[in-house]
Formats: structure tokens, sequence, C-alpha cells
């Protein structure tokens, strides 16, 4: 039986234009990174920004990759708002490596924590 | 053994209507491309959500593949607030020749009101590698 992680990562942005690197680790228990969520606190924040991401070193998106196709609409329901990889993506204690990019798009609103959220599965 | 990789490259757009050339190469180990989106970076008050912010064209393998001529939609912060959708991608299953170029064009289609305030387009390629 499939069992479930939903993992958080928080990400500090600091000013408008920030570029932030982030680190860390995937939990050792489950197999497979199988998908992931990022969000921010206003949508304007969204709009522009990008989210580039290793994981175990293998790049899942690059530095340019724009937020908005990992995250969706306010109004799409919890279950429903993770992209969702199509490819294996190995995650029993995988590093994380990632840089998200503020869009800057206002000066107001920071600093301000994106959060990401990966759904990690283990098939055992 | 396959794998994805997600390639995103970034278009230039200075001036309204403008017509910015696409010509890029890949990874030399992609093999096919699954998917793709082209995304409006920037936010323009004056413009409602639109189907139509420009349009795109692309061929793959120096022209012997041409799966896309497509509008770019742009959708406000308002829109997006309230919207009950993801971005996805366009499925395409087009298999790849080894350093095939591809070309292609981006074309704004005037949909800002004036001043015009340039703008980035960002094109994310969904490939399988090997």
């Amino acid at each position: 039986m499939k069992s479930h992680k939903y993992q958080l990562i928080r990400v500090n942005v600091p000013e408008p234009g920030a570029s932030v690197r982030f680190t860390g680790e995937t939990d050792q228990s489950f197999d497979r990174l199988a998908g992931i969520f990022v969000a921010m606190p206003e949508v304007v924040k969204e709009m522009g920004a990008s989210l580039g991401l290793k994981i175990g070193g293998q790049e899942v998106f690059d530095d340019d990759h724009d937020v908005r196709l990992i995250t969706c609409g306010r109004e799409v329901s919890p279950n429903d708002k993770f992209f969702q990889f199509p490819e294996h993506i190995e995650a029993g204690g995988s590093s994380i490596e990632g840089r998200l990019v503020d869009a800057a798009n206002t000066q107001e609103g920071y600093p301000y924590e994106a959060r990401i959220i990966l759904h990690l599965v283990s098939e055992s | 053994m396959e794998s994805v990789r997600r390639i995103t490259r970034v278009l230039e757009v200075e001036s309204s209507g403008a017509i910015v050339p696409i010509d890029l190469s890949l990874p030399t180990d992609a093999k096919e491309c699954f998917g793709l989106q082209a995304i409006v970076v920037g936010l323009f008050p004056g413009v409602d959500s639109v189907d139509d912010f420009g349009e795109f064209s692309v061929s793959f393998n120096g022209k012997a593949n041409h799966p896309v001529h497509q509008l770019v939609p742009y959708e406000s912060a308002q829109s997006r607030q309230v919207s009950t959708t993801r971005i996805g991608l366009l499925p395409l299953s087009t298999k790849l020749t080894s350093g095939g170029r591809i070309t292609g064009f981006y074309r704004d289609l005037e949909r800002q009101t004036e001043p015009f305030k340039s703008y980035q387009v960002r094109i994310s390629f969904n490939l399988i590698t090997e």
C-alpha cells in the first residue's frame, strides 16, 4: 500500500527581486517525489516568479521555470493543487537544492514566506 | 535510462506588435518533446485576462516539424485569484533529431494600452532525454 507525506519547505523572501537559495533533504522514509505545490502569500507574487529545483543532484526545474506552472488558481481544491511529476524522481533522503527568484511586481508585502510542499510517496 | 528535463527559454518583447524570432537549441540528449507552454511574464494593470496577448509558432528539427502555432494568453492577477484551474502543457509527441534547431517567432498582438511596457515570454519545453 502506498504511503504519503507532504513535506513543507519555507523560503524567506526579504525584498523585491530577491534571489533566494534554499537547501534541505527529503524524508528518508519515502521513495519518490510525486508532486509539488508552491504557495505564495499573494497572487501578484506568482506573476513572473521563478523556481529552480534539483533533487539528489537531478535537475527537476531549471532556474527560469515559471512558478505559475506549479501553482494554480486560488479556488482549486487543496488535493488538486499539486503538479504531478510523470517521471520517477528518487527522493529517499535526497538532497534538495533550489532557487526562488521574486518577480518584484510590487514594493509592498516584504518580507514574506513562500512555502514549497513536496508530495512524497512510498510504494512499499 | 529515460528521464525528463524541463528547459525554459526566455524571449524579450520590447515594442508593441514586435515579432521576436525564436532560434534555439535543446540538449543533444533530448529525443522527444512531449509538451510545451508559453507564459507572459509581467503585470499589466490596464489589461484584463485575454486569450490573445500574443501568438507563437515553433518548428522542430530545422523546420521539418511544425506542431505549434498557438495564441499566448494573459491572465490578470484578479482572474487568477478566483481561478479554478492550473496552467497545463500543450501536449506534443515530437521526436527530436540530435542537434536539430528550434525556430519560429513570437508576435505581440498589441493588447497593452499606452505606454507600452516591455515584457518577457517564457517558453517551457518538456523533454524526454536518454
